[in-house]
């Protein structure tokens, strides 16, 4: 019998739950879900997902009569709904939508649209829960509401009026509650809030005590539930994101490199990646990874390159790019002065950064005055948490008269004593061994390539 | 919390199901119409050569 690490937030559903042994994923299927189960497999909608990359690969492993065991395919990194940047949050529920349509072919539908059922392999988004089908009888889409929480509000929240408002979504679990996001809307939001969040909220309130009674006399089938998903992703497909000027945005073009300099910078770091292994399911965090130009250099190693970035703009702006190129690259929304906590029951359902286990190599560049300097942070917080997240690490420092440095000292007091080469390297040296250093060419900023101890 | 969020979200369905039939009617409408037109033109085009 395997023993099981049993995935804690996998405890919503009776149907079956997800374990992990031996850096394995599995997904165990108990009895009560074993009809749903087969006529999943056998109507050929499974294949159909499958082929067509929508949903998460599994291995029928081993099959008795109290349950079915599976080996999942394993996603290389976990990213939540609060993460994204809203064009992939906007691809999230639409493969929402058209897994649900396509189940409909085959005489199911989603039980279930929580905004966690769905992860990304760089910009594609999968389904991840094999056990969110449910058969179909002429009816409504008992998923609704749950889709409404998890994509239509948050969607419509920031496209109507903050492309940062997702990160409500680390507050509400199980989506943003619909009268929340009403208030928050006031009278923006066009047509689409008005249906979907406004009238739903209102009809919510109204039949809130109704409980089974009413929905029997509800008379609807399947091509009013189709008309209602077509209607829905054409609405969504609608929202375009609007680019405004941001301080990022343009970065390259501000900086004080020269082209000598960045050319010198890209050969390091280049020269750097020689020394170190990636295997098919590594992944590599590039931090502050602005628009991706640095992210790029590690394609042809990693297939997997989380581009972490602030700024909601360029974040969005390298997802559409990474998409369009279809490159090895998840760039996500992620504050490093912040970072995204753990949540749910116990704190223990979605996971902090560091809890999502360590990247083969992370870049920090252009970064450490940043962290230092603009949020008083020292070397020795920076290199330990660093230390909790990567084994190898490319960090470049940048010295106090860098030009960059001296703007943010400009309006600042200089308290930053510590502030120095001598330092940085004494502090991180307790952390990570240092394999490597170099000079960028025409600047005063160097590179070092570090491994963890 | 004791009440039911659930029979809210299924009959707004009611609703929507009716907006959404009607947008449907309307493209399958406005879809017919023109390739009713773009016969004719590719009719006309047909006839010219």
């Amino acid at each position: 019998m395997i023993k099981e690490n049993k995935e804690y937030s996998s405890f919503r559903d009776p149907a079956g739950y997800i374990f992990y042994k031996d850096d394995k994923i599995y997904r165990k299927i108990n009895k009560c879900y074993f009809k749903e189960y087969d006529h999943f497999i056998k109507s050929g909608l499974y294949d159909e997902l499958k082929n067509s990359n929508l949903i998460v690969k599994h291995q029928e492993i081993k099959k008795t009569k109290d349950y079915i065991l599976l080996e999942v395919e394993k996603i290389p990194f976990i990213s939540y709904p609060y993460e994204w940047c809203f064009e992939a949050y906007k691809q999230a529920a639409l493969l929402t939508l058209k897994i649900t349509k396509i189940a409909l072919k085959y005489g199911m539908i989603l039980k279930d649209a929580t905004a966690y059922n769905i992860q990304f392999i760089n910009t594609n988004p999968i389904l991840i829960d094999t056990l969110s089908f449910k058969f179909y009888k002429e009816e409504p889409w008992l998923a609704y509401g749950q889709f409404t929480r998890h994509f239509i509000a948050p969607l419509a929240l920031m496209y109507y009026v903050d492309y940062h408002l997702n990160i409500l979504l680390k507050n509400y679990i199980d989506g943003i509650p619909l009268d929340v996001a009403v208030n928050i809307l006031g009278r923006r939001g066009g047509f689409f809030s008005k249906q979907h969040i406004k009238w739903q909220n209102k009809m919510i309130l109204k039949h809130n005590e109704d409980g089974k009674t009413n929905l029997k006399q509800i008379n609807i089938n399947k091509k009013t539930v189709l008309n209602i998903l077509t209607m829905l992703e054409i609405n969504i497909n609608k929202l375009k994101y609007k680019y405004s000027n941001s301080e990022w945005l343009d970065y390259y073009h501000n900086t004080n490199y020269d082209n000598n300099s960045s050319i010198s910078k890209k050969n390091i770091i280049n020269s750097y990646l020689e020394n170190i292994n990636f295997k098919r399911e590594d992944f590599c965090y590039d931090l502050g990874a602005n628009d991706g130009k640095y992210s790029r250099l590690l394609k042809l190693k990693c297939q997997n390159i989380i581009a972490l970035d602030i700024d909601i703009n360029v974040t969005n702006k390298n997802y559409e790019e990474a998409n369009l190129n279809n490159e090895p690259i998840l760039p996500l929304v992620f504050d490093l002065n912040n970072p995204s906590p753990s949540i749910g029951f116990a704190n223990n359902e979605r996971l902090s950064l560091e809890k999502r286990g360590k990247s083969q190599l992370m870049l920090a560049l252009a970064l450490i005055h940043h962290l230092s300097i603009s949020n008083n942070l020292s070397f020795d917080m920076i290199a330990k948490y660093f230390a909790n997240l990567t084994k190898y690490l490319i960090i470049e420092f940048i010295p106090k008269d860098d030009s960059q440095v001296q703007i943010l000292l400009k309006t600042r007091e200089d308290i930053f004593k510590d502030y120095n080469e001598e330092n940085f390297i004494n502090i991180f040296s307790k952390y990570f061994k240092i394999i490597k250093k170099d000079k960028i060419k025409n600047s005063k900023r160097i590179l070092y390539l570090m491994v963890k101890i | 919390m004791y009440f039911d969020p659930g029979t809210g979200s299924i009959i707004i369905q009611l609703i929507l199901g009716f907006i959404a039939g009607f947008g449907a009617f309307f493209v399958a409408f406005r879809t017919k119409i023109k390739s009713f037109f773009s016969r004719k033109k590719n009719n006309k085009n047909d006839k010219r050569k």
